[in-house]
């Protein structure tokens, strides 16, 4: 009996993928692949990240490479139906109201009227608008919008959601809640590739960042792998300690340490030049000495801190 | 997505942009031009009895077909991909489980029954009151105005998978090359729709003495190889329009 190795492609697979617009390049050369859980893309404006979705949902074809999803070629229909994309543009059918919206997607990706109904009470729950859903589009707030894009693109159940830019005009309450609902669906075995360009938004939510600059896939992994990856990367660590003359003393005389700023009586600013080292060589210090530490903060280890620092590095 | 639930879903697609089609502001044009020229048949009735010749040559060839036809095509079949593109629509349809054929298919079948609806009901509603013999132009030429219909919305409908202002393409397209090359001596004419259109019309009305004013200068192709000729240029404008869209970027 020959035993066969079912094949496990992963939910995207950018492969050598590059895409001109006549002249323009959108994006070019990227290799990546999409995981379950939530991957952020990010990047400045005319990076190239729409170019990315487009490509991932089958508005666009390649010029060299292939996009696929599942292993199906992200522009066949088949792999349409693993997709679920909540586009950026705020564009509806305004006569109808969200509810009928959700319902007309849920037709459109072939469930029968009864289906379509069910399926679309059960998203409209999940992004809290089942009593709300009954009102004209037209009449929606900008919040309201973006959770019925966000129904639409659940409605049948795909296992990637894209998500261009889901947070933008959501109030503060709303961004909480769907943010939960993301990592929801992530924690479901789901991927789910977040556009932001609030890059705040992507440390509380992202497993997982693509960094995109001028067309080019600067860096992808979690931030801690990119963190290990930049470790030549300078860093600000803030230390609170009851014994900080002594600890300065001993910082001052470490090869990792580039400078030190006491911003109070207990509180210290160390810029440190290879984090790895550095923290070595500071469990040590500390063991020796017997401080007690009271806080130890990285300042600088934001999405944000590593995509400036990305994008300084590219400008060079 | 097997094939019984893409059928249900094209149809569904076909239903909703026509819905979509009839209400709206094409649908308040429509209207208003139906109801003159029918209001101007009613009246021209009541002065006197329309002969058949009359209603054909003074009233369907050159107001109904040459003017009124393009428009009611023009109005649903270049807002058929046009419209989603613009209003930011379109989006929706392309990132969806239908295969792209399939939501092509759908927006020409909607746009061609929005149209049949008023070409061959103004048509219908004229005929009915340019008495008595208006019935009988009706039987002889619904088949010219509907194969007429046919050719244009897939000519307009190609415009609107190609072009994001396809209303405008279609316009200068209908003012100028229709109305001016077919009113051209020699073959020239034989690239608008309304030369096969008119051809056929004069096949058809035969019997009421319907002709090219001047048949040395018209030079007139035969009734059937008129109908051939829309019936083909139908299935060419299609199939080119459906290779495109299942192609193109909409970017």
């Amino acid at each position: 009996m020959v035993k066969t190795a079912a094949v496990i492609h992963p939910p995207c697979e950018f492969t050598n993928v590059s895409k001109w617009y006549g002249d323009v390049i959108g994006i070019n050369d990227v290799s990546t692949e999409l995981q379950p859980g939530i991957t952020g893309l990010v990047g400045p404006n005319g990076a190239g990240k729409s170019t990315m979705i487009r490509l991932l949902t089958g508005q666009l074809r390649p010029s060299i490479g292939e996009v696929r999803i599942q292993g199906l070629s992200s522009w066949s229909a088949e792999a349409k139906a693993r997709i679920g994309y909540c586009p950026d543009v705020d564009a509806f059918y305004e006569e109808m109201s969200g509810r009928r919206f959700v319902r007309t997607m849920a037709r459109l990706h072939g469930f029968s009227r009864s289906e379509a109904r069910q399926r679309t009470e059960e998203v409209l729950t999940q992004v809290d608008m089942l009593d709300r859903a009954n009102r004209r589009l037209a009449g929606y707030s900008k919040g309201m919008r973006q959770r019925i894009k966000l129904a639409q693109a659940l409605v049948h159940d795909p296992d990637l959601v894209v998500l261009d830019e889901p947070l933008n005009g959501v109030d503060p309450v709303g961004r909480r809640e769907l943010v939960q609902l993301f990592h929801r669906l992530a924690e479901a075995g789901k991927a789910v590739l977040v556009s932001s360009h609030i890059l705040d938004d992507m440390d509380s939510l992202a497993d997982q960042i693509w960094f995109i600059c001028r067309g080019r896939l600067l860096a992808s992994g979690t931030l801690e792998q990119i963190r290990d990856m930049l470790d030549d990367h300078p860093l600000h660590v803030r230390i609170t300690t009851d014994n900080l003359r002594c600890l300065v003393r001993e910082l001052v005389t470490h090869g990792s340490v580039r400078g030190l700023q006491i911003e109070s009586s207990i509180d210290v600013t160390v810029e440190v030049e290879h984090p790895k080292q550095f923290y070595q060589q500071f469990a040590e210090v500390v063991a020796e000495g017997d401080y007690e530490i009271q806080r130890l903060q990285v300042l600088d280890a934001s999405t944000e801190a590593i995509f400036d620092y990305l994008m300084e590095r590219r400008m060079v | 997505m097997g094939t019984i639930r893409a059928i249900q879903s094209t149809l569904f697609l076909t239903v909703l942009s026509l819905r979509r089609s009839l209400w709206s502001r094409q649908t308040v044009i429509c209207a208003v031009l139906s109801t003159l020229v029918v209001g101007i048949t009613f009246a021209w009735s009541l002065r006197h009895a329309i002969t058949a010749a009359e209603f054909s040559s003074q009233w369907i060839l050159p107001v109904f077909v040459a003017a009124l036809l393009p428009i009611y095509c023009l109005c649903y079949a270049s807002g058929t991909v046009a419209s989603d593109r613009s209003d930011g629509t379109l989006v929706y349809l392309l990132t969806s489980s239908l295969y792209r054929p399939l939501i092509h298919s759908a927006k020409f079948l909607a746009a061609l029954l929005a149209t049949l609806i008023w070409t061959l009901g103004t048509f219908a509603l004229m005929a009915y009151f340019a008495r008595p013999n208006g019935w009988h132009v009706f039987d002889q030429f619904w088949l010219s105005i509907t194969l007429a219909t046919l050719a244009y919305v897939g000519l307009f409908h190609l415009f609107s998978v190609l072009f994001e202002r396809a209303t405008i393409v279609s316009l200068l397209y209908a003012i100028f090359l229709e109305i001016l090359f077919s009113n051209m001596p020699g073959t020239a004419k034989r690239i608008t729709v309304l030369f096969y259109t008119r051809c056929s019309l004069f096949d058809a009305g035969r019997e009421f003495g319907v002709a090219p004013e001047n048949p040395e200068l018209f030079l007139p192709i035969s009734g059937a190889a008129a109908e051939a000729s829309l019936w083909i240029a139908t299935v060419a404008l299609f199939s080119l329009a459906g290779w495109l869209f299942a192609r193109k970027e909409y970017v």
